[in-house]
């Protein structure tokens, strides 16, 4: 057993680096159903269809209509492998225009049962505005205020008349995606 | 209109052509396997952006069968159907199209050859038709269908020995049988197909 050990040691710095890597948020496709909504999703402000994307049989945040829509999701706890990350998303997008907010939180020092029962503090918020029409793959580096970060409520605010449709929203290494 | 031209077209080629050899087929059956070309206004591309694979590529089969009327001449019916499945974690989306076609077939080269006491056979046929066209797509239990007309036109060229041989072919299909999806793009039935496979016949 014992000669396995420097193996075994490497197995698992290997695979905490990897868990480091992966998506920060939950339910990208918005498939992962709990009791008829989306698990993990929220819808904030307005009314929205989180049942179909660019396909009836495809599950997504369809935003289209007038007036204001904004979904949220919070994530936590987590660590970042650095301060820059990946967004990715499919959008279809015209007419309305759509900005995707996040904010970042560390730790709270409180009582609970969830990280966002023990109080976290919010450190910034950041954001910005999705610019390309049609139907497209969104790709955008965020940077966090901090390594420390470990709490996120990502939103995705609609404005205006028009079509907005979000899936396959996530966010994690940039690195992990460049393609050697 | 159209289709009476390329008819009428196919008539006088088959009479300035002459009567065929006496020991002409009179029957073929081919089986084709191969791949089509969807006619796609953005479809493919949204099912590619929202992480399922491009379905406007597919692959599939040809199942014709023909019977020679006048010298040169011939009468087609054949099957043909394609699929494409593309999945994204444990969703899968199909799409399939399909076309049941009647077709007139005119021979137009068709050489015996005889290398060193071996006999073969070379020959060239234009085809043109019309018939029902269908497309449908699925997608976690959705999906949508159209069918309707449209028609063919192709070319196969085949080589072989007594009865059997092998063809290559291609085949333009025209029709305006498609399915929408919900941001604006369509994916059709017709298009570019391109086959190779087994020929028989007698």
């Amino acid at each position: 057993m014992r000669p396995f050990t420097p193996v075994l040691l490497l197995f698992l710095i290997a695979s905490a680096a990897g868990c480091a890597t992966d998506d920060i948020l939950g339910n990208e496709g918005f498939e992962i159903d709990c009791d008829g909504q989306p698990c993990d999703w929220k819808l904030l402000e307005g009314t929205a269809d989180l049942t179909a994307s660019w396909h009836d049989g495809d599950a997504g945040a369809d935003l289209s209509g007038s007036g204001r829509t904004v979904i949220e999701q919070r994530s936590a706890p987590f660590t970042i492998p650095g301060r820059e990350l990946l967004l990715t998303a499919a959008v279809a997008r015209e007419g309305a225009s759509l900005r995707v907010e996040l904010d970042w939180y560390v730790a709270g020092a409180g009582d609970g049962p969830t990280y966002w029962d023990r109080e976290p503090l919010l450190v910034d918020t950041r954001g910005f505005e999705v610019d390309d029409r049609g139907v497209f793959e969104l790709e955008e580096l965020v940077s966090t205020p901090s390594l420390e970060v470990s709490g996120l409520a990502l939103r995705i605010v609609k404005d205006g008349e028009g079509i907005a449709i979000v899936d396959e929203i996530a966010l994690g290494d940039p690195v992990a995606e460049v393609t050697p | 209109m159209k289709k009476g031209i390329v008819l009428a077209v196919l008539g006088l080629l088959a009479v300035g052509a002459g009567p065929a050899a006496g020991d002409e087929e009179r029957f073929s059956l081919e089986l084709r396997g191969g791949g089509f070309n969807r006619d796609d206004a953005g479809y493919a591309d949204h099912a590619a952006v929202y992480g399922l694979s491009d379905p406007e590529l597919a692959g599939g089969g040809v199942v014709e069968g023909g019977v020679r009327v006048l010298p040169r001449l011939w009468l087609l019916g054949s099957w043909s159907g394609w699929t494409t499945v593309g999945s994204r974690r444990l969703s899968e989306l199909s799409v399939e199209n399909q076309a049941l076609l009647a077709q007139v077939g005119f021979t137009a080269y068709r050489e015996e050859f005889d290398t060193n006491g071996v006999a073969w056979w070379l020959r060239a046929d234009l085809t043109a038709g019309a018939g029902l066209y269908t497309i449908s797509d699925d997608l976690e239990g959705e999906g949508h269908r159209d069918r309707g007309p449209g028609g063919r036109l192709g070319g196969q060229l085949a080589v072989g020995w007594r009865g059997i041989g092998f063809a290559v072919s291609y085949g333009w299909h025209l029709t305006g049988v498609r399915i929408d999806d919900r941001v604006g793009g369509s994916i059709g039935a017709g298009g570019h197909e391109f086959g190779a496979g087994l020929r028989f016949q007698y």
